[in-house]
């Protein structure tokens, strides 16, 4: 059996990526309690129902290895300067396989005790506040790759955000991935808090600085405390060759705003987890995303909203363009607890299809416990609508540019929820490149 | 010679509609085609547009000595071809503006034209605008979307004006308006007549004709013209009903 032979020899070769980092006693802790569950857990198969439509053989029969030391020095500003949103004035913090690059970063001072730095640095530093948060929310108990990044990760964001602190900069998190070598495995763990009534808008950007494989482990967890809100926007663009599992997990208290744009335009193989616990009364929640697959990319996105208390909204709008032998997923669960009267939960995904051999698996999952409530979910996949086709080409325009303009119309229609002008023209224009690569196939 | 079709015969889905029509239209002419429902007007005309689902089984098709019948929709469009459809589609998500003017630099290229500039464009939208009263905050919007059953009509001219095409078929443009949106909508053709294009006007009643007068009037019954005949004839039919062609038959 290969296959079982490649899976453990690829487990054992992770859990002897194990070191300790340096940070303070209560993480290593927590760091080895995570490496001995992924070791119990191993990988999940097709055999698990989060897994069931996405195969990890492509991912598991790679040499992945760590990536060498280096300091990046190398790497100057202009080089990075065309991953950052353009118009916008941002704090970025900018992660070359995993490792921050203070001199790459830019965080403007501030006094108002705002706190924007590497998580290897704020271990030692902030660690009241770390040890209060950190893997409180992700949990690792039955997610095997959480409990991998929990164990592995040295390095991410570490976000604060004291009370009331209306933060004027976008937080910009710049993760570039396969730097230098190819095939070579790397975990991202960012940390954010937003304390009461204070409000952020952050960027979160995962891109290839060149056509080398990578694989990476990013995961988040976010509290969104009483009264705060958050804009999150996350960004995922890497080459054809890159294997990204991405684990969101965001914890809102009462009376919070989260808003969250899920943009996957790249990656060979691409896999969100996006979880919303709504731990208090009248939280609201937005989540938008588009995933545009091409050839054989394949790009799953697991949602999960809790609405673990009464008087919440929740609202859910993700779509999906898939061409030639690319494959999408998307499982959008929604629990309403007992308790959760008054709740409002909507969730809609919209899917076409550009090709015959493309593969879209969508599934609402939604368990409703309480009575007073309003829910309701669609899905659908099709073809660009003929007759809309038709009234474009009746007008003189060409088949192909006709499906081009329906098939960004379609897009549009998600990307009009994008209310920050800069942001919004960023993912527009990459959207619109990564829909030129597909024109003529379909 | 216009366009010229011979013994056109066309089935949709195994079901045979037009049974061998013939009909010449010249530069500066408008022909009404009158006919009771499933008579094959809307056949004809999605035919004569390149529409998906249409089996052509016999005859031909020419428009200035080419073969129409062998040309994508697109090609027929830049060869000066509308189609002001009866039930204009919604497509949300894109604008009229963007739309229209990707469509009229389509047609130039493919005649050889340079492309319009934005301001160039804004200019024509707006002088055409006023042919059929149609406001500026709906082609803001997205194609057709919300838009009334009259105000759809009127954007299907609009169009037009802004394509300039040599031959205009207009299919069923009256089926759902009130006299007020008909007006309009006859003004703006009427406007557009010149020596030049040329316009098939199909409809069931004879009501737009007295606005849009045509100098040739054909009955379509069962996937044929059965009688052809000035102006005069769309009268008698308004008199007499479809009843008396097809009893004379």
């Amino acid at each position: 059996m290969d296959t079982q032979i490649q899976n453990i020899s690829l487990k054992d070769k992770f859990l002897g990526f194990f070191h300790e980092d340096g940070g303070p006693k209560f993480i290593d802790t927590i760091r080895r309690e995570a490496l001995h569950r992924f070791e119990e857990l191993g990988f999940p198969t097709l055999k698990h129902e989060d897994w069931k439509y996405t195969s990890l053989a492509g991912l598991l029969k790679m040499d992945w290895q760590e990536y060498p030391e280096n300091d990046y020095s190398e790497i100057k500003q202009v080089d990075i300067q065309h991953f950052l949103v353009p118009g916008l004035c941002c704090d970025y913090l900018i992660f070359v396989n995993g490792k921050y690059v203070k001199h790459l970063s830019k965080v403007h001072e501030n006094t108002n005790g705002v706190i924007i730095e590497s998580f290897a640095d704020a271990q030692n530093l902030d660690n009241d506040i770390i040890e209060k948060h950190f893997s409180k929310y992700a949990h690792y108990q039955n997610n095997a790759f959480v409990a991998l990044n929990t164990a592995l990760a040295f390095d991410g964001a570490f976000v604060y955000l004291p009370k009331g602190v209306q933060h004027t900069h976008t937080i910009q998190l710049v993760n570039i991935t396969g730097y230098g070598q190819a095939e070579c495995f790397s975990n991202t763990r960012n940390l954010i808090i937003i304390e009461e009534g204070a409000k952020a808008e952050i960027v979160e950007n995962t891109i290839s600085f060149s056509a080398l494989a990578s694989f990476n482990t990013i995961v988040s967890e976010l509290v969104v405390s009483k009264k705060a809100q958050l804009n999150y926007y996350k960004s995922q663009s890497e080459n054809e060759s890159a294997y990204q599992v991405n684990f969101t997990q965001i914890d809102q208290e009462k009376d919070s705003l989260c808003n969250t744009y899920t943009s996957c335009l790249g990656g060979k193989f691409l896999r969100n987890d996006l979880n919303f616990l709504l731990n208090d009364s009248h939280c609201e929640s937005h989540m938008f995303g588009l995933y545009i697959g091409n050839k054989q990319q394949l790009i799953d996105n697991h949602t999960f909203v809790d609405h673990a208390n009464p008087d919440c909204f929740s609202n859910e709008f993700y779509k999906g363009i898939i061409a030639n032998q690319a494959v999408a997923v998307f499982n959008g669960k929604i629990i309403v607890r007992p308790d959760a009267q008054k709740t409002n939960a909507y969730q809609s995904n919209k899917n076409i299809l550009l090709s015959d051999e493309g593969r879209i698996n969508t599934k609402p999952q939604l368990e409703i416990f309480a009575d007073d409530v309003k829910c309701s979910h669609g899905a659908t996949t099709g073809q660009l609508d003929d007759e809309a086709l038709f009234y474009l080409r009746s007008r003189g325009i060409g088949e192909e540019k006709a499906r081009a303009m329906l098939t960004l119309a379609f897009a549009e229609d998600v990307l009009e929820n994008i209310k920050q002008p800069e942001i919004k023209v960023w993912i527009e224009e990459q959207v619109e490149a990564k829909l030129k690569t597909i024109a003529g196939n379909g | 010679m216009l366009i010229e079709i011979k013994n056109l015969q066309a089935r949709v889905e195994e079901k045979e509609i037009l049974k061998g029509i013939n009909l010449t239209v010249n530069p500066g002419e408008v022909h009404a085609i009158m006919g009771p429902n499933g008579s094959g007007k809307s056949t004809l005309a999605s035919v004569l547009t390149g529409r998906n689902g249409y089996e052509v089984t016999g005859g031909e098709v020419l428009y200035k000595a080419q073969d129409l019948l062998d040309m994508a929709p697109e090609k027929r469009a830049q060869a000066g071809i509308f189609l002001a459809f009866q039930y204009p589609v919604e497509i949300p998500g894109v604008s009229t503006t963007t739309f229209l003017r990707t469509a009229v630099n389509e047609i130039r290229k493919a005649r050889g034209e340079n492309e319009m500039d934005a301001s160039a464009f804004l200019s024509m939208m707006k002088e055409k605008m006023k042919l059929v009263e149609i406001d500026q905050k709906l082609l803001s919007r997205s194609l057709n979307e919300g838009f009334s059953g009259g105000e759809k009509k009127r954007n299907e001219i609009f169009q037009m004006a802004m394509l300039e095409p040599e031959l205009a078929i207009l299919d069923e443009t009256d089926s759902g308006l009130d006299i007020d949106a008909l007006r309009i909508v006859a003004n703006g053709v009427n406007s557009l007549r010149s020596p030049k294009n040329a316009f098939i006007v199909i409809t069931h009643y004879q009501r737009l004709l007295d606005y849009i007068i045509p100098d040739f009037v054909h009955v379509l019954y069962m996937g044929r013209i059965v009688k052809s005949g000035g102006k005069e004839l769309a009268y008698e039919l308004e008199e007499k009903g479809y009843d008396w062609i097809t009893r004379e038959l």
